[in-house]
């Protein structure tokens, strides 16, 4: 219990760090922001501490015992490498909001839901069943919003969009209270596909529990078995899969996550880059083992892998090309974002489709790894170069390069690993990824996923061309000239950022080191007999392996080098007149748009139509008549009323009175009558006596 | 003549005393005198009825014990009603007092 209880208190220190925020904030507002790091720090320290020293397995007390439900954390390695990356960057980004928070508003909410999203997050991770995980999965969404709509005063300068730009007709310009709400309602779609998924599982297997479902896997009245005889066991998966496609901001779901920049760069460094939108990865990399087994069993796999693996690599080519012509700096970096998690997903659904299960699996969660680590630094700096010039539009910067050294290294050490540069984290995970979608023989995916290779190389440079290379803009000169010059960050924010981008790179040189290590250790999830993973060992020859590593550079290099002569050196002045497929990217493919015209206009026509021709037409009408008829009726009674009750009552009251009248006349008050009265009775009493009782 | 009948008489001697009391007077102390009389006319029944029972049993002379005790507060009463009347009207003659009649 002692071990177990580290575990848990991963989770629970944040939750309570956020419920300790506000008393924290009476006392004294360092008190606050220390206190919310530490405690950031604390699940840090014993997230590490239960990795190496806590034993794997599955801490559960009782919760429900009715229905089978228990609280548990799962201590195993799956949860503690995402707990390790979720908290420590976490950490870094907490360190980092303290300089750069200072002075805005709203800092004890922001505190709040800072920690509170980092307890969720870690329960999300750590739960060992999925209702747990579901709370912790709902609770980042909320914070998710919360964070998303922190300037809620919706100053214009909090805005994304480019001013006046519309996409048939819809604005794109988002206030961080709409893309707050876009945000939660779109999350929410996938979310409901999750539940009914989360209870068709339990209602089949009579528990929550990850153990528990894999371990009634087998045999005919499993679980599976149970669903697949109904049809509904591939439904399930797919709409399992509803979720993470929601919160991973993948096709058809991904358009809440450009809009979410609104939030503060530390916030989208922390929820939609490096942890929540990773929550789809990490429960597809939870439950798609269990799915691949249930799955395998009729015959099943190929078709929900292949949506897995259609739907990462579509999304990674869609939100690339979107990237390539974005104007804003940290658009650009959310469109990469679900372009990157894009392929994480590739690279989870060619674990199902191809011979090595294992292979797919650790390389979706391997890039997860390094893109937490070279996505946060990039936004982190990001952050500060828009605090320094003051805009969201690279046009509107440039030639940063001067005037910030450590941050523009930190940003081409963090781009480069994005681009896939040999030796950077970036680099040998997304190349595992291209090389098991060729040696899985999908071709296609393989075409997409490297198409998807030279556009990330191609937009990295143009971002960083753009913002550090060529000369100031005008509006940075204007900056200049009053005063206000272009510096680095104070140590807080630019250590975190600096740490992240060279912890990138140190993870790209150390990756032949510790990839074997961890390899083997994620894979002893799948230790038990249960899991007949297939473990076939692709083993290229050293030639092809090579050449797919060639065509991957070199592909992300050309790229690279076509945007480098393009952007760098020059001034970059943003046009609204686009060739048409620019433009078609720009308008993101028009999916937005449809989307809005589709469902937020359709539902506000359908409810116009209900109110005009339901409520007016029909039910105000019937109303209407239903009102005269009472008013009818009741005047109708009314006569009745006074007619024939109230007369009735009255006659016979008026009886009454004349009844009465002529009793009281006996009331003499003559006391003589009243005795003459009582002889007289007794006198016929006697008669009666006499002459009837006594003559029988 | 039995004694029974002997009884009776004397009873109804009593009631028709007071009766022809309660019918002609009007003074309110001569009624109650009246009221007394006719009392003591059924009074006088019980006992002879209990008396001359056969086997005699002694509940009547019990009961009619009873009753005299509760025609003494019956007329303690009456009386104190009469002196309050005569002190508020100076007068106790029944016929005029028509106060209480609606």
């Amino acid at each position: 219990m002692a071990t177990s209880l580290l575990a848990w208190l991963i989770w629970v220190t944040p939750l309570v760090g956020a419920l300790l925020t506000p008393l924290f904030a009476k006392i004294h507002s360092k008190v606050r922001d220390v206190a919310a790091v530490g405690f950031t720090l604390t699940a840090a320290v014993l997230a590490t501490i239960t990795a190496l020293t806590v034993s794997a397995g599955d801490y559960t007390v009782a919760w429900i015992p009715s229905l089978n439900i228990t609280a548990g954390v799962l201590v195993d390695p799956l949860s503690l490498f995402m707990a390790n990356i979720v908290a420590w960057i976490s950490l870094l980004i907490m360190i980092y909001s303290i300089g750069y928070m200072k002075g805005e508003f709203g800092l004890t909410r922001y505190w709040f839901f800072m920690n509170l999203f980092i307890g969720n997050m870690l329960l999300l991770v750590l739960a060992d069943n999925l209702l747990m995980m579901f709370f912790g999965w709902e609770g980042v969404g909320l914070c998710s919003y919360a964070l998303i709509g922190h300037f809620y005063r919706d100053e214009p300068q909090y805005w994304v969009g480019t001013p006046g730009d519309k996409a048939l007709g819809v604005s794109e310009e988002y206030s961080p209270t709409k893309s707050g709400m876009k945000a939660f309602i779109m999350t929410r779609i996938g979310d409901i596909a999750l539940l009914i998924a989360i209870f068709l599982i339990y209602a089949f297997a009579r528990t929550f529990n990850y153990n528990q479902l894999v371990t009634q896997l087998g045999g005919s009245g499993s679980w599976a078995a149970n669903l697949a005889r109904l049809g509904l066991l591939l439904p399930t998966a797919l709409l399992f899969f509803g979720g993470p496609i929601g919160k991973s901001a993948q096709f058809p779901l991904q358009e809440w996550l450009p809009d979410a920049m609104t939030g503060p760069a530390s916030v989208s460094a922390l929820i939609h880059a490096a942890t929540m939108v990773k929550a789809g990865v990490f429960l597809t990399g939870r439950m798609g083992p269990v799915f691949f087994i249930a799955l395998s069993q009729f015959n099943q796999v190929p078709q929900f892998f292949g949506v897995v693996a259609w739907i990462g690599a579509l999304t990674a080519l869609l939100a690339a090309t979107q990237a390539a012509v974005a104007r804003e700096i940290k658009k650009v970096l959310a469109y990469s974002t679900v372009s990157q998690i894009g392929y994480m997903m590739l690279a989870l659904g060619l674990a199902g489709l191809s011979a090595n299960f294992l292979a797919g699996y650790t390389a979706g969660l391997f890039h997860l790894l390094s893109h937490a680590v070279f996505k946060a630094s990039l936004f982190l700096a990001a952050g500060w170069v828009l605090h320094v010039t003051e805009s969201r539009f690279m046009d509107e910067m440039g030639g940063l390069a001067k005037a910030m050294r450590l941050t523009s290294a930190s940003m081409l050490l963090a781009g480069l690993s994005l681009m896939g540069i040999p030796l950077f984290s970036g680099f040998w995970t997304k190349d595992a990824i291209l090389s098991l979608s060729f040696l899985g023989g999908q071709y296609i995916l393989y075409g997409l996923a490297l198409a998807t290779a030279f556009i990330t190389g191609f937009y990295t440079i143009r971002m960083l061309g753009i913002t550090l290379g060529g000369k100031p803009s005008k509006h940075l000169e204007e900056l200049m000239e009053s005063g206000k010059h272009p510096h680095e960050a104070s140590l807080t924010m630019l250590i975190p950022y600096l740490l992240l981008a060279v912890g990138s790179l140190a993870l790209g040189l150390s990756y032949p080191i510790y990839s074997g290590p961890l390899t083997r250790y994620v894979a002893s999830n799948f230790s038990s007999t249960i899991y007949a993973l297939p473990s076939a060992t692709i083993s290229p020859s050293g030639f092809t392996d090579l050449l797919l590593l060639s065509v991957s550079t070199a592909v992300a290099i050309v790229g690279g080098a076509i945007a480098y002569f393009l952007y760098f050196r020059k001034s970059y002045e943003f046009e609204t007149a686009m060739n048409p497929i620019q433009r078609f990217f720009w308008k993101r493919w028009y999916l937005d748009a449809i989307y809005y015209k589709v469902f937020v206009s359709g539902l506000l026509a359908a409810s116009r139509g209900l109110y005009v021709y339901v409520e007016q037409g029909i039910w105000n009408r019937l109303n209407n008549i239903v009102a005269k008829d009472i008013m009818d009726y009741s005047r109708a009674s009314d006569q009745l009323d006074t007619q024939v009750v109230d007369r009735a009552a009255n006659e016979v009251a008026s009886y009454g009175s004349r009844l009465s009248n002529l009793f009281r006349r006996l009331q003499s008050g003559v006391t003589e009558q009243y005795v003459i009265a009582f002889a007289i009775g007794i006198i016929l009493l006697l008669a009666y006596m006499l002459f009837v009782v006594g003559a029988t | 003549m039995e004694p029974l009948s002997s009884f009776f008489a004397v009873s109804v001697i009593l009631l028709g005393i007071g009766i022809y009391g309660l019918m002609t007077k009007r003074n309110a102390i001569r009624i109650l005198f009246s009221v007394e009389l006719i009392y003591n006319a059924a009074n006088l029944n019980i006992i002879a009825f209990a008396r001359l029972r056969n086997p005699p049993i002694a509940t009547g002379q019990v009961l009619v014990l009873f009753t005299i005790a509760l025609a003494a507060m019956e007329a303690a009463v009456g009386l104190s009603i009469i002196i309050l009347v005569s002190r508020l009207n100076a007068e106790i003659d029944l016929s005029k007092l028509s106060k209480l009649k609606g």
